[in-house]
C-alpha cells in the first residue's frame, strides 16, 4: 500500500481511520511507514520519500559500525567524525515528524544523562539494539561524565538503524541547558574546544519532539501543554528551532504531571502542571490509551499517575551518581501488553567521586 | 605570530599557548612537549626549551607542573642523551619539591626514570649530590621527594656511601614532620627488597650488604614499630616482611623470635588501622614462620583475635587470609588439628557476622577450605555454612559463594555437592538481582557434566528452560549458552529430545507447557536459541526442526524477527559447509537444498519493506555465495 | 579521570571560596594573598567623600521607612528598612542577609526591582549586624526567631501585605528553617540565593583560615572597596552602597565580629535541603557559578519541585550573585514573584494564552 504524501489537508480524517483500522486489524506489521506522516509541518511530505531511499551505503555502514564499536569502549569519536556523523544525523532526522510514529513492539526509555555505563547495563536488560527497538524520551546529556559518548553513541545508532530506534529532544537537549549542566563543559575537556557542542546542539534542533506508538501511546519527554488539544496541533509546530522559554513546544518539553486537577504553573518556571482531567481528557481527543514521559526522577524507575492515563519512566540509575534510585524502561510488545523492567547502576570501575579534596597525607 | 622565525616557531606557540587563561589549554600545550623537543632539535631543547620550562616550572598551576613532571621522563634522548641531563634534573628537583603530591610523584617517577640512563658517575656526582641535598632540605616536602630517590642508587654507590645513605634515610625515619616519616616508611620495603635482590644475585660482591647495614635498618625498624603516629606506624608492617624475607633468603633464623615478638606487637596495636594492615599481610608474615613449629603455632590464637576483631575492617581483611594461614598450618599436625578445632568455630561466627561486607569477604574465600579440610571435614563441618550464606539476604554473599563453587567439587564430588545444595541453587535460580541469577547459569555446564543426563534433566532441565523466558535480556542470552553448552555435554539426540521437543512441537502440549508465541520476544528468543544450537545439531534435525521452524518465520509481522531469520540462514549454511564430509547427502544435493530452502527466502527477504530486513538478507546471500 | 578528578575539585573549591564567609585559599600551601595588599594611593578623600554622600542619600531616600524594631522581651533591637510597594501592588519581598553582610546588601538589588516593579522591599539587620543590637549569641534557633519576630511586627504594622521571602546564604537558611517551624500566612514563596546545605557545611572547615585574615581594619574607604572587589564582589557600585554599612565609618573596622559566631556554625545549615524542599508554596534557587546541589536538591530538582536557576559566569558573578548581577537577579525574581502570585496574568503577557483545560491555577 503506497500513499501519495501529498494529500489535501482535508483528507487527513479519512487517512487516519484507515490507519487506525489498519492497526486493529493489527495482523500485518507491515503497514507503510508514511501514512501517519500526514500534517502541516513542511518537511513531512518528504517523509515517505526518506524511507524509501534509506538504504545506507556500504562505506556508511562500515564507518558507522565502526563508531559504534569505539562508542561501545566509551572512547569518544574523533571531532571530524562527530561532524560527519552529525551530518548524517540531519539526513535522517530532518524527516522525521514533530510526531514521529513508531511501530510495536518497543521499549521506551527516560533520562539517561550521560551516563555511559548504565545506558550499556539498559542494553544489558532490554536486548541489544536492533534486535530490540528503542525509543529514548531525551536527556541524553548533561549532568553524567559521559554525555558525549552517550550521546555520539545514541546518534550513531539513530543513523545506522533508523527503523529500529528514536529519539526524542528533552528540555536539555538544548543550547542553554547544555551550558549550564556539564554538557558544555565536557565538551570542552574532551575537545579542547566547543565545537563538539556547537554540532551536537545544533543535531539537537532536529530531533523530534514526541513519537505515537501505533496510534496509542504517546511519547514526550515533559508533559502536555494548555496550547495544544490534539495531536494535530504538535505536527503544525516549527520545531526545528533552539527550545524556547515558553509556548507549546516548551511545554511539551517541561511539563510535569501532578495531583491536583487543571492546569497549573510549573515550580520549575517553566512548562505546566496537568492533572488527571487534563490528561484523561487529552487521551479522548486522540483516541490515546496512554501518556508515557520521562523529565522526573522516580525512586522506582517508573511511576503510574492519573490513575494509569501517564507513566513516568527514568532511565538513570542512581542518578547523579548520588540519589540512590532505580531505572527502568517499558517494553510494550505487538498486543500493547506493557512489562517494566527495573534496574540498578552498572557494575564498573569507580567514577569519580563526587568527594572533595582526599587529604594528602592519609594512607 | 608571524614576526617569529620558523625556527622559533615551536618554542614561540608553546611560549602562547601556556600563556592561555583557561588551565585546560595550558595543559593540552604541555602535552605536546615532546613533539616541539624534537622540532627543536637537542641543541635547541637544552639551551632554549629547558631555561623555559625552568621558568614555568616556578609560575603555573599543578596540572600543568603534573604534565611537564611526567613529559620530562622521557626527555633523555631529547636533550641528546645523559651528558646533559643537568637541566633536565634541575627543572624535575623543582617538581619534585612541590607539596601537591601528585606533581611530587609523576616528578619523582620521572627522576628515577632518568637515573636509569646515567652512568655510574653521574649517579654518584649528580644524583646522590641531589638525594643529599634534599634529604637535608629546608622544606619537608624536599624530604619527601627525597625518600623516593634512594631506591635509584643504592645499589649502585659503594659500600661506605650505601651507609651514609643509609644513615641518611634512617634520620628521614626519625624526621619531626610525620608526612616525612611516613613517606621514608613507605618507601623503605622497597629497599630492603633491592638490598636482598643484591645479596642473592651477588653474594660476593666486594660491596655486599653487611651487618653494620643492617643494624641501621633494624634501628629503622624499631623506630617505626614505636613510632606514637598510627599512620607511621603500620607502614612498618611491609618493613618488617621485607626484613623477614631478607633474612629467610639467606637462612639466617636467629632474630625470628625478636621479629615474631614485634610482629605479635603489631598485630594486637591498639590503633585498628595498624592491626587492619597486619591482618591484610597476614599470610605474608606468617609464611616466614612456617619453618618454625612453635613461631608458627604462636600466631594462631593472633588470628583468631583478628577475626573476632571488633573493627569491621579488620575482619573483612583477615577474612580474605584464611585459605593461605590454614595452608600453612596443615605443616605440622600439632598446628593442623587447630583448623578444626580452633579456626572453624571462629569462620561459622563471621559467616554470620553483622556486617554485609564481611560476609561477602569471607564468602570469596571460604570455599577454598575445602580442598584444605578434605573430603569428610569439608561435608561436615563446612557444607552446612555454605547453605547458610547461599541464603544470604546480602547478594554479593550468595554470588561470592556460587562463583567458587568449583574448587568444592574437586574435594567432595559433585554429587555430594548438589544434592546438598540443589535446593539453594533452585532458590537462587530466582534470584530477584539478576547478576546472581546470571552467576547460577554460568555454574550449570559444570555441574551437568558431573551429575549426568537423567539426574540433570529430572532435577535441573525445566529450570534451564525457564531462563529463557526470564524478563532481563542478559539472563535470557545467558540460558541460550547454556543450552548450547548442554547440548554439548549431552549430544543433539539429547537436545532434540529435550530442548527442540519443548521449543518447536507444540501440538501435543498442554495449555500450561504451551509457549505463547504471540510475544515477539518469545519468538525472537526460540529463534536464537535454535540459532544458537546449530553447530551442535545433527543434520537431519536441522533440516527436518530447525528449518521449517525459519522458514515460517519470514513472514513474521515483526521485522526484527525477519533479519535475524536472514542472519540465521548465514548460521546454518556456514555449519554445513564446515561440516559438508560428514553430511549424509553429497555436495550437489546440498546445494539443491541451500537454493530451494535457504536462497530462494533470503531472495524474498532482500524486498522486505524494512531496510534492516533487506540489509541483512542480502549480507547473507553475500555470505553464502562466498561459502558455496 | 584525574584531570576529570581535579577539575571537579577546583570547581568544589571555587564553589567554597563563593560561599561568603569563605576562605581566600583552603590550601595551606597556597600562598594567602597578602591582606594588606597594595593599592595605589588615590585620591582617597574626594572619592570618598562622593561614596559616602551616595551612600547616605541612597540609605535615607530609598528607603520610606527605616524603622527599629524592639524585641522588649529578649531585649534585642533591629534596624529595617522598608520601602513600600506601590498603591496598586501589596507584594513585599522580605531580605535577609548572610553572615558579616547586612541589609545594604540588597541595596542595588532593591533599586533594579523597584525601577521595573511595583512590589516593596523590607529588610533587616541581623543581631550583631548592621545597625541591629549586637550579640554574642548566634544559633539558628535564636537566628530564626528573630526574623520571626520581625515579619511579625511588620505584618502587625502592615496588614494585607503579602510577603516573599529572599534568603542570601545564611539568611536563606534562616528563612527556610522558619517556614519549616511554621509559616506565616502572608508568606507566598521563598527564594534562596547562592545557598546549599551540602556546600556551605564544607566551606565552614575553611571559615576559621578566612575569620583569621580578615583585615582588621582598612586604611580607607576605598581600601575596604577595593579589598572586597579583590576577595568578594564583583560590581563596583553595588559595592559602593553595601561596604560602607559593614563598616564603624570612624574607625573603618567591621560591624560585625564573625568569631563571635564560630560556636554556632554547625547549627546554621543544618537541614536546610529538607526545609526548602518541604516548604509548600513556590520556591526559586538561584546559584551564582556552576550548580554543587546535594543529594536531596538534586532529587527535588529532578521531580520538578522548585525552580533553579544557575548563573553559569564565572568572571562576573561569586557568591554575591544580588550585588554583582542586580540585573539578572532583579529579572528572574520579579519573573518568579508575578508567575507565582497570578500565573493568569503573567502569561497573557507573555502572550500566552491557554486553549483548553480550563484556568490555570497557582
Amino acid at each position: 500500500m503506497e500513499l501519495d504524501t501529498d494529500v489535501p489537508m482535508e483528507d487527513v480524517e479519512d487517512l487516519k481511520q484507515v490507519s487506525t483500522s489498519a492497526t486493529s486489524s493489527s495482523t500485518s506489521g507491515k503497514q507503510p511507514t508514511g501514512i501517519t506522516s500526514i500534517g502541516g509541518d513542511a518537511s513531512v511530505s518528504d517523509a515517505a520519500a526518506a524511507a524509501k531511499k534509506a538504504d545506507l551505503n556500504v562505506s556508511s555502514v562500515n564507518q558507522l559500525d565502526q563508531w559504534i564499536d569505539k562508542l561501545s569502549q566509551c572512547e569518544p569519536l574523533a571531532e571530524a567524525d562527530v561532524k560527519k556523523l552529525c551530518d548524517m544525523a540531519i539526513e535522517v532526522l530532518q524527516f522525521e515528524e514533530n510526531v514521529q510514529p513508531v511501530q510495536v513492539p518497543v521499549t521506551i526509555c527516560g533520562d539517561v544523562h550521560g551516563q555511559f555505563h548504565d545506558l550499556m547495563e539498559l542494553f544489558k536488560i532490554g536486548g541489544p539494539c536492533p534486535d530490540t527497538n528503542y525509543l529514548f524520551m531525551g536527556d541524553y546529556v548533561d549532568r553524567g561524565y559521559y554525555s558525549v559518548e552517550t550521546v555520539s553513541y545514541l546518534v550513531c545508532m539513530k543513523v545506522r538503524y533508523p527503523n529500529r530506534i528514536t529519539i526524542l529532544r528533552g528540555n536539555h537537549e538544548s543550547r542553554q541547558i547544555t551550558q549550564v549542566y556539564g554538557f558544555y563543559d565536557e565538551c570542552l575537556r574532551k575537545y579542547g574546544s566547543a565545537n563538539v557542542w556547537k554540532l551536537f546542539t545544533d543535531l539537537f534542533d532536529y530531533f523530534p519532539i514526541t513519537a505515537l506508538v501505533d496510534n496509542k501511546v504517546f511519547c514526550l519527554h515533559g508533559g502536555l501543554s494548555p496550547m495544544i488539544e490534539t495531536i494535530d496541533q504538535v505536527r503544525e509546530l516549527n520545531r526545528i528551532q533552539e527550545v524556547p522559554h515558553e509556548g507549546p513546544m516548551c511545554d511539551l518539553l517541561w511539563s510535569d504531571p501532578d495531583d491536583r486537577g487543571g492546569w497549573g504553573i510549573s515550580p520549575r518556571g517553566a512548562g505546566f502542571t496537568f492533572g488527571q482531567d487534563i490528561s484523561e481528557q487529552f487521551n479522548h481527543t486522540n483516541d490515546l490509551s496512554l501518556i508515557a514521559r520521562a523529565h522526573q526522577l522516580v525512586m522506582e524507575g517508573f511511576s503510574w499517575s492519573h490513575q494509569e492515563s501517564v507513566v513516568t519512566i527514568f532511565s538513570a540509575p542512581n542518578y547523579c551518581y548520588r540519589c540512590g534510585n532505580q531505572a527502568a524502561i517499558m517494553e510494550v510488545d505487538e498486543q500493547h501488553n506493557r512489562q517494566f523492567l527495573q534496574y540498578d547502576p552498572s557494575q564498573r570501575p569507580g567514577e569519580p567521586t563526587v568527594t572533595r579534596k582526599t587529604p594528602d597525607y592519609f594512607l | 605570530m608571524d614576526n617569529y622565525n620558523d625556527d622559533l616557531y615551536p618554542l614561540a606557540l608553546l611560549m602562547d599557548e601556556l600563556k592561555h587563561d583557561d588551565v585546560s589549554n595550558r595543559v593540552e600545550a604541555m602535552q605536546k612537549l615532546d613533539t616541539i623537543a624534537i622540532a627543536l632539535g637537542p641543541e635547541r631543547t637544552v639551551k632554549e626549551l629547558l631555561p623555559f620550562l625552568n621558568d614555568v616550572a616556578q609560575d603555573d598551576e599543578e596540572e600543568v607542573f603534573a604534565v611537564l613532571a611526567t613529559k620530562l621522563g622521557d626527555f633523555i634522548p631529547l636533550i641528546g642523551g645523559h651528558e646533559n641531563c643537568e637541566p633536565l634534573i634541575s627543572i624535575l628537583t623543582i617538581l619534585a619539591s612541590m607539596e601537591e603530591p601528585l606533581v611530587r610523584d609523576k616528578a619523582i617517577a620521572s627522576l628515577n626514570k632518568i637515573s636509569l640512563d646515567l652512568t655510574n658517575e653521574e649517579l654518584n656526582g649528580i644524583f646522590l649530590n641531589l638525594i643529599q641535598n634534599l634529604s637535608q632540605g629546608n622544606w619537608f616536602s624536599k624530604k619527601i621527594a627525597s625518600c623516593g630517590l634512594f631506591g635509584s642508587i643504592i645499589l649502585k654507590v659503594d659500600s661506605n656511601t650505601r651507609k651514609d645513605l643509609l644513615k641518611l634515610y634512617l634520620k628521614l625515619i626519625c624526621d619531626d614532620y610525620p608526612m616525612v616519616r611516613r613517606s621514608a616508611a613507605t618507601n623503605l620495603p622497597h629497599l630492603i627488597n633491592l638490598l636482598t635482590e643484591f645479596t642473592e644475585t651477588s653474594p660476593n660482591d666486594v660491596n655486599k650488604i653487611n651487618n653494620q647495614d643492617w643494624e641501621i635498618i633494624s634501628k629503622m625498624f624499631q623506630h617505626l614499630i614505636n613510632d606514637d603516629q598510627d599512620s607511621v606506624k603500620f607502614l612498618s608492617i611491609d618493613v618488617l616482611i621485607s626484613i623477614l624475607e631478607f633474612f629467610n633468603k639467606i637462612n639466617e633464623t636467629s632474630f625470628n623470635s625478636d621479629f615474631l615478638s614485634s610482629a605479635l606487637k603489631l598485630i594486637k596495636d591498639e590503633s585498628w588501622r595498624v592491626r587492619y594492615t597486619a591482618a591484610d599481610r597476614f599470610s605474608k608474615i606468617a609464611v616466614n614462620f612456617v619453618n618454625n613449629e612453635s613461631d608458627l603455632y604462636q600466631l594462631i590464637d593472633p588470628f583468631i583475635a583478628l577475626m573476632k576483631d571488633h573493627e569491621g575492617e579488620v575482619r573483612k581483611a583477615i577474612a580474605k587470609q584464611l585459605p593461605d594461614f590454614t595452608r600453612l598450618l596443615t605443616k605440622y599436625p600439632s598446628t593442623k588439628v587447630t583448623i578444626i578445632n580452633k579456626i572453624l568455630p571462629i569462620v561459622n561466627e563471621l559467616s554470620q557476622d553483622q556486617q554485609e561486607a564481611v560476609r561477602a569477604s569471607l564468602a570469596s574465600t571460604i570455599t577454598e577450605l575445602s580442598p584444605i579440610l578434605q573430603k569428610e571435614a569439608t561435608i561436615e563441618k563446612l557444607l552446612p555454612t555454605f547453605l547458610i550464606m547461599l541464603k544470604d539476604e546480602f547478594p554479593d554473599v550468595r554470588l561470592n559463594i556460587i562463583s567458587n563453587l568449583s574448587v568444592v567439587n574437586e574435594t567432595i564430588g559433585i554429587n555430594l555437592l548438589s544434592t546438598n545444595l540443589l535446593p539453594a541453587i533452585t532458590e537462587l535460580a530466582q534470584d530477584h538481582k539478576w547478576r546472581v541469577r546470571l552467576a547460577i547459569i554460568k555454574y550449570i555446564p559444570k555441574l551437568a557434566s558431573q551429575l549426568g543426563e537423567p539426574f540433570f534433566n529430572d532435577e535441573l532441565l525445566s529450570l534451564c528452560m525457564s531462563w529463557l523466558w526470564d524478563p532481563v535480556f542478559a539472563i535470557r542470552d545467558a540460558a541460550i549458552n547454556n543450552l548450547k553448552e548442554l547440548t554439548v555435554i549431552f549430544g543433539s539426540d539429547w537436545a532434540t529430545r529435550e530442548i527442540l521437543s519443548r521449543l518447536l512441537d507444540q501440538s501435543d502440549k498442554i495449555d500450561e507447557d504451551k509457549i505463547d508465541y504471540s510475544n515477539f520476544i518469545i519468538r525472537l528468543t526460540c529463534l536464537f536459541t535454535i540459532t544458537k544450537l546449530i553447530p551442535v545439531l545433527d543434520f537431519k534435525v536441522i533440516v527436518e526442526k530447525i528449518l521449517p521452524f525459519i522458514n515460517e518465520l519470514i513472514t513474521d509481522n515483526v521485522p526484527n524477527i525477519r533479519f535475524n531469520v536472514a542472519k540465521s540462514y548465514l548460521v546454518l549454511v556456514e555449519s554445513f559447509i564446515e561440516k559438508k564430509l560428514e553430511l549424509p547427502i553429497n555436495e550437489q544435493e546440498l546445494k539443491k537444498l541451500i537454493n530451494l530452502e535457504i536462497l530462494s527466502n533470503l531472495e524474498k527477504l532482500q524486498n522486505d519493506e524494512d531496510v534492516d530486513v533487506r540489509f541483512y538478507s542480502t549480507k547473507s546471500i553475500q555470505g553464502i555465495n562466498k561459502l558455496i | 579521570m584525574s584531570d576529570l578528578h581535579k577539575s571537579f575539585l577546583k570547581r568544589i573549591k571555587k564553589k567554597e571560596l563563593e560561599f561568603g564567609l569563605t576562605s581566600l585559599s583552603e590550601d595551606s600551601n597556597d600562598q594567602p594573598e597578602s591582606i594588606d595588599q597594595n593599592i595605589p594611593e588615590v585620591n582617597v578623600s574626594a572619592d570618598e567623600g562622593n561614596i559616602l554622600a551616595r551612600f547616605k542619600s541612597f540609605k535615607e531616600t530609598y528607603f520610606t521607612e527605616s524603622e527599629v524594631y524592639q524585641d522588649k522581651e529578649r531585649n534585642l533591637s533591629f534596624q529595617t528598612y522598608y520601602r513600600a510597594p506601590s498603591s496598586d501592588n501589596t507584594t513585599v519581598i522580605f531580605c535577609a542577609h548572610g553572615a558579616g553582610s547586612s541589609s545594604m546588601t540588597f541595596a542595588t538589588l532593591a533599586k533594579q526591582i523597584t525601577q521595573e516593579e511595583s512590589f516593596g522591599i523590607f529588610t533587616y539587620d541581623f543581631r550583631g549586624h548592621g545597625a541591629s543590637s549586637p550579640s554574642t549569641e548566634y544559633s539558628l534557633p535564636s537566628l530564626v526567631e528573630d526574623a520571626r519576630f520581625v515579619i511579625t511586627t511588620f505584618l502587625k504594622l502592615h496588614p494585607g501585605n503579602t510577603l516573599y521571602l529572599l534568603g542570601h546564604s545564611l539568611g536563606g537558611a534562616v528563612l527556610s528553617k522558619l517556614v519549616n517551624v511554621s509559616q506565616p500566612e502572608s508568606v507566598h514563596g521563598l527564594i534562596l540565593l547562592d545557598i546549599v546545605e551540602e556546600t556551605a557545611v564544607k566551606s565552614l572547615t575553611v571559615m576559621p583560615q578566612f575569620i583569621e585574615r580578615l583585615p582588621k581594619r582598612f586604611p580607607s574607604l576605598v581600601h575596604a572597596i577595593d579589598w572586597h572587589m579583590k576577595f568578594l564582589l564583583h560590581n563596583k557600585e553595588s559595592a559602593e552602597l553595601s561596604v560602607p554599612d559593614l563598616l564603624h565609618l570612624d574607625k573603618l573596622t567591621w560591624k560585625a565580629d564573625l568569631s563571635l559566631t564560630t560556636p554556632y556554625w554547625d547549627t546554621w545549615f543544618d537541614g536546610l535541603s529538607d526545609n526548602f524542599i518541604n516548604f509548600s508554596g513556590p520556591k526559586l534557587l538561584l546559584l551564582s557559578a556552576h550548580e554543587t546541589l546535594d543529594k536531596k536538591l538534586m532529587i527535588g530538582q529532578m521531580q520538578g519541585k522548585y525552580q533553579l536557576v544557575v548563573f553559569n559566569n564565572n568572571q562576573n558573578s561569586g557568591h554575591f550573585i544580588h550585588e554583582d548581577l542586580p540585573n539578572q537577579t532583579s529579572i528572574c525574581v520579579s519573573d518568579f514573584i508575578k508567575r507565582s502570585t497570578n500565573p493568569q496574568k503573567f502569561l497573557k503577557q507573555e502572550g500566552v494564552v491557554p486553549k483548553w483545560g480550563g484556568k490555570i491555577h497557582q
